[in-house]
């Protein structure tokens, strides 16, 4: 019963603006906003880490083996403000020495001693990767396909229809396990599998985007000015259904890194990375053994993500498009 | 006319809605007396709250967003927005009953129209044959072939047969008060006469106190004995229908007439009024409708009016005994 | 109606042809042979030709009159680990070859009656002369005119050195007794480097491709001679071919798949609705209040978290810690519980958001405020009028719904051992097993085809406002 449309908005802000204005007035989004910006620094905190010990030729104190510190339980349970060799000190001593405590192994070892949140941070750059390398794929295909198939229609969109339903009818995991294996294992066939698959869902809500913006009249002007279908398609229709992006890229994220998670775990992902699913992986044998924290931070890390994705996504998708709103 | 029996009487009524662009004060304030057995027009600008208006009759509303701010609906003397659920629902359908606008969508897509008949006689009336009474009244409301349209699902029947379903469905318990929202602005231009026809000989028949909401006031004309017109959210006059589209008192109501073209005045110019409907977020001060007035003035624009009686009539302007 | 079945079902046949096409280009173009992954690198041409012959990938993909044979390992001498006596160490992309006799050994022997080719190509030449022979039970094919027979052997000049590089190609067929077959080239005047020599074999007919051998696998009639001399049609079924890990028929493994995946499956689907449904029903009764939005939330969170998480979490809280439940195995009906809990807890998220959007857009419709101005209560409105209506959106879906049961069971019949579809898709991808891999992915895609086909044909029952005609 909203009868406000974009249309009646006032002149001097944008679509864009008006969406921003929206999303800010929420809490939740910007929990969300903020939650994905701290990943993100995170991530690039694990790019900057790898390659310094790339360049330098060292093994990263993410792989670096030291059994003398095999499966220490996070920092803080390891009471780093009290103990036995405390005893004599005095309390600001105590408090600093405490405070060096907390800060080794904030988040324990693993069960060959290395660090377990050093591990999660380069999961984190990994899943980035993952999620970023598969949407530079996945956006691209669906963006012309969807594009031409809206605006040309006829013989051009029969094709793309059916070659999208075709894509579409095959299993999605199953797909990117079969694209996984062709392929090869690691990175490569994460980022194909998956990039391969996620056009899909994209290409037809473009197509559907630009089939509704074909006969709006600015698209109609554009074509009595002589413009050429190229131009209009990609300078004049993309821009108003780029949103239908924005918001596909932010719910597929999320998706992208939980399937790497389980190919890695299945072991034909990641290789020799410490990557989210191959930490699940080592740590469900260690679980049995009530080593918990290698498990619960890689759970942890990768719930944290997603869930600020999906919400932010949710909110995004309101924010953006009026017309798609589901609850009030 | 004043010696009837009155029936529903509405004081003050005030709904609004909270909604994220902030609050809409769709109906505020509206008041009026709805005798047993009479006919009443409520006309006005689309959004100004008329469909509101019809719905708090029988706390229709959505709640949320909407609430109910203030004010009284009272019938037969029992006040509707105090109810229990339990008693709304045997008043809804069986004392007050509707006819909405788009037939199309208010008819359950997925029941055949005997059941929605069914239906609205089952919860209120015990002891009847269902299936006769059902045909009875689609044969009221002039339906053809009633046995075969009772089987059939909403979408096979043209507009005009579906109103006619509406019709039948909301006079099913035969109310003491039937809303008629635009019942016939979806409709073809022929078909809208006979669904009005229609209504008239059911209301003479049947005796029930009718509330007609329409925009076209060429219509109300002949049917309506009493007519409320309404602005942002107000009844700015009201009054006997004849009494009123001859002497408008309010200037909107004078738009409002200079704007429906008559065949009699041939060469008469058509005038509309001036702007556009006020955004209902953002009301002006005073009298809501002087930006729009030609004969606005200072007080007008610093003090709300209150509802001037005189004889039978109803205004509420500062100045309609000066223009 | 019958037409319109039949009309749709017709319409399935562009998408499957689609579906063939991927599986082929994805597993035969893109990926090829995947003999040598399979069976490892230590294992004879031999068996690596028999593993492809069995599985069609020695033939050409699509058409062509010529095809490799693992008889002769083309890439030789780029890769310079050819082992050929008499020849000097690759250098430069070729082999030196002194003047001599070299024997062209074929690590099998040749198909019988069957032509063969022979392509080498010559770097620089100096003054070098180089004929190419052969022995045993074989002649020459194509032009004849420059063969010599000599010496109980057939003998033709392929290359008289020059400046420029260059390449020759013999055609010779083989006859009934490959066994003796030999060729060879002698090398005169001076020495010559080659870059490659290859061998190809000839088809009978350019159409017999791996493509037509796919698509007859999948065909399950077959164009059979007759007894009476004319053809006709018959019933063979469809063939997936055989699977390398467990050298049994695939469509045999599918077939002992089904029972543990539907028993799995099964539950886990009509749980999964009934909660789903059930869930979106109190949202939508008590939406706006704090338990709408609980669910709302809760919903979102259950999304969020991993599949894989429930599996481990719950292989190791309910099945290791409490004990509840086996955790591993397929011997009765308690080793289903756990992981049907959860299959269905996994789902329960997007369920609960899928089905309350829907409810909640009927709610808003306006046949509900004339149900309730008819005096309709809310349970009547949700209950009956909301619901027949939502049934329409919720039976297209669940119906769309179901390959996916496929592949969601798939990590769990592998992590709870349970010997169906999806465990033995899982085991394929880990074992390189394309046979099998393909035809789990061609049955998950022509089950959702169906599903398609089974929507439509619901959604025509469901909803009375869609013409079929
Ligand atoms: N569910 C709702 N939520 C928010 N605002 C609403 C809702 N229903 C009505 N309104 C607002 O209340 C005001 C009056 O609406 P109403 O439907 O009564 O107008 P109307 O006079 O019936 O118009 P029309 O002639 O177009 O039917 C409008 O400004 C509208 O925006
Ligand atoms: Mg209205």
């Amino acid at each position: 019963m909203n009868t406000e449309s974009v249309e009646s908005l006032p002149e001097s802000m944008t679509l864009w603006q008006d969406a921003w204005r929206r999303l800010r007035r929420r809490r939740l989004a910007m929990v969300c906003l903020a939650v994905v910006g701290l990943y993100t620094l995170a991530a690039m905190y694990g790019e900057c880490v790898y390659w310094w010990y790339r360049l330098h030729d060292e093994t990263p104190p993410y792989k670096r083996v030291n059994l003398a510190e095999q499966y220490q339980p996070p920092s803080f349970l390891r009471s780093p403000f009290g103990g036995r060799e405390t005893g004599r000190m005095s309390s600001l001593e105590r408090f600093l020495h405490g405070l060096k405590a907390l800060g080794h192994h904030p988040l324990g070892t693993d069960g060959l001693g290395r660090d377990v949140l050093q591990r999660v941070i380069q999961g984190t750059r990994i899943a980035y990767q993952v999620g970023i390398v598969t949407s530079l794929i996945a956006i691209p295909i669906g963006v012309v396909l969807g594009c031409l198939a809206g605006y040309f229609g006829g013989r051009v969109d029969d094709f793309i229809v059916w070659l999208y339903s075709t894509f579409a009818c095959i299993p999605g995991l199953l797909f990117i396990l079969a694209i996984a294996m062709v392929v090869g294992k690691g990175l490569l066939g994460v980022y194909l599998g998956i990039g391969l698959t996620m056009w899909v869902g994209l290409c037809r809500l473009i197509r559907g985007e630009v089939i509704k913006h074909k006969e709006r009249p600015y698209v109609t002007a554009a074509r009595a000015l002589g413009l050429g279908h190229f131009r209009i398609i990609f300078r004049h229709i993309l821009p108003n259904v780029f949103h239908v992006v924005i918001v596909t890229f932010t719910l597929r994220f999320p998706y992208a890194i939980g399937t790497e998670v389980i190919m890695s775990f299945l072991g034909i992902g990641v290789q020799g990375e410490p990557s989210w699913g191959i930490m699940i992986s080592n740590a469900r044998l260690r679980l049995w053994h009530g080593v918990w924290w290698e498990m619960a931070a890689a759970t942890a890390a990768i719930f944290g993500i997603v869930l600020a994705f999906n919400l932010l996504g949710d909110a995004l998708r309101d924010a953006l498009d009026p017309r798609l709103r589901t609850g009030r | 006319m004043a010696l009837s029996e009155e029936l529903l009487r509405v004081e003050d009524l005030r709904v609004y809605f909270s909604t994220e662009r902030g609050l809409v004060r769709a109906v505020d304030g509206v008041g009026f007396v709805l005798p047993k057995g009479a006919t009443y027009a409520l006309v006005g600008e689309s959004g100004c709250g008329k469909s509101v208006t019809a719905l708090a009759l029988a706390r229709l509303v959505d709640e949320p967003p909407g609430y109910y701010a203030g004010g009284r609906v009272l019938l037969r003397g029992r006040n509707v927005l105090e109810m229990e659920e339990g008693e709304l629902r045997r008043l809804r359908g069986n004392e007050i009953s509707y006819v909405f606008q788009e037939p199309a969508v208010s008819l359950n897509p997925v029941f055949r129209i005997g059941y929605q008949l069914a239906e609205a006689i089952r919860l209120h009336r015990r002891g009847v044959n269902v299936r006769e009474e059902v045909l009875a009244l689609l044969k009221m409301v002039g339906l053809p072939d009633a046995e075969s349209k009772m089987k059939e699902y909403p979408h096979r029947l043209s507009g005009g047969m579906q109103q006619r379903v509406m019709i039948a469905m909301a006079l099913a318990c035969r109310p003491a008060v039937l809303v008629a929202d635009e019942p016939t602005t979806a409709l073809d231009v022929t078909i809208q006469a006979q669904i009005l026809e229609l209504l008239a000989r059911l209301q003479r028949e049947l005796g029930m106190a009718v509330l007609l909401i329409t925009h076209n006031l060429g219509l109300v004309a002949d049917l309506a004995e009493r007519l409320l017109v309404m602005y942002a959210g107000r009844i700015v006059e009201a009054g006997p229908t004849l009494d009123l589209l001859r002497g408008p008192r309010h200037p909107y109501t004078r738009g409002l007439l200079a704007a429906v073209p008559r065949l009699r005045s041939v060469g008469g110019e058509v005038r509309g009024i001036r702007g556009s409907v006020p955004n209902p977020l953002r009301l002006p001060e005073g009298c809501k409708f002087h930006p729009r007035c030609p004969f606005a003035s200072d007080i007008c624009r610093r003090v709300e009016p209150e509802d001037e009686w005189d004889g039978e009539r109803v205004v509420r302007c500062h100045r309609w005994r000066e223009i | 109606m019958w037409g319109y079945v039949v009309r749709r079902t017709l319409q399935m046949i562009p998408t499957v042809l689609g579906v063939i096409l991927i599986t082929f280009v994805l597993f035969n173009v893109v990926g090829g042979s995947p003999a040598a992954m399979t069976l490892g690198r230590h294992v004879s041409p031999r068996m690596l030709e028999e593993f492809d012959e069995l599985r069609g990938f020695n033939k050409p993909l699509i058409f062509g009159w010529w095809t490799g044979t693992r008889a002769w390992d083309a890439a030789a001498f780029r890769r310079g680990g050819m082992h050929w006596p008499g020849a000097a160490a690759a250098d430069g992309g070729g082999q030196r070859m002194a003047p001599g006799e070299y024997e062209l050994r074929t690590a099998f022997e040749l198909l019988p009656e069957t032509v063969y080719r022979w392509d080498i190509s010559f770097m620089e030449g100096g003054g070098a002369e180089v004929e190419f022979f052969c022995r045993g039970d074989v002649v020459p094919a194509g032009r004849t005119s420059e063969w010599r027979r000599v010496d109980g052997e057939w003998r033709r000049v392929l290359w008289r050195g020059g400046r420029s590089a260059g390449r020759a190609k013999v055609t010779v067929r083989v006859g009934a007794e490959p066994a003796g077959v030999l060729a060879g080239l002698r090398v005169r005047k001076a020495s010559v480097m080659i870059r490659d020599i290859r061998l190809a074999r000839r088809m009978e007919h350019p159409w017999d491709s791996q493509f037509i051998f796919y698509l007859r696998q999948l065909f399950p009639l077959e164009l059979v001679h007759g007894a009476g001399g004319g053809w006709r049609l018959a019933w063979k079924g469809v063939d997936f071919g055989v699977s390398y890990a467990t050298n049994q028929r695939v469509s045999r493994m599918l077939r002992d798949g089904i029972i543990p995946s539907l028993t799995l499956t099964v539950p886990i689907f009509f749980i999964g609705l009934m909660s789903g449904i059930s869930l979106a029903l109190v949202c939508a009764y008590f939406r706006d209040t704090w338990i709408d939005r609980f669910f709302v939330v809760f919903s979102v969170a259950l999304m969020s978290i991993n599949y894989l998480v429930w599996i481990v979490a719950g292989q190791y809280l309910l099945g290791y810690r409490l004990g509840w439940f086996p955790v591993w195995g397929y011997e009765s009906w308690r080793y289903l519980l756990l992981p049907v809990l959860v299959g269905v807890i996994s789902g329960l998220g997007v369920d609960i958001r899928f089905y309350r959007t829907i409810m909640l857009d009927e709610m808003y419709k306006d046949y509900v405020r004339t149900a309730l101005a008819k005096g309709v209560g809310g349970a009547g409105i949700l209950f009956r009028h909301v619901l027949k209506n939502a049934m329409i959106p919720v039976v297209t879906n669940t119906v769309i719904a179901i390959p996916f049961l496929y592949t969601g069971s798939l990590l769990l019949e592998s992590f709870f051992g349970i010997p169906g579809l999806g465990y033995i898709g899982v085991n394929a991808v880990n074992s390189s097993d394309v046979d099998v891999l393909r035809a789990v992915v061609f049955i998950g895609a022509v089950l959702y085809v169906v599903a398609n086909l089974l929507t439509d044909i619901c959604y025509a029952l469901v909803d009375p406002r869609v013409k079929i005609r």
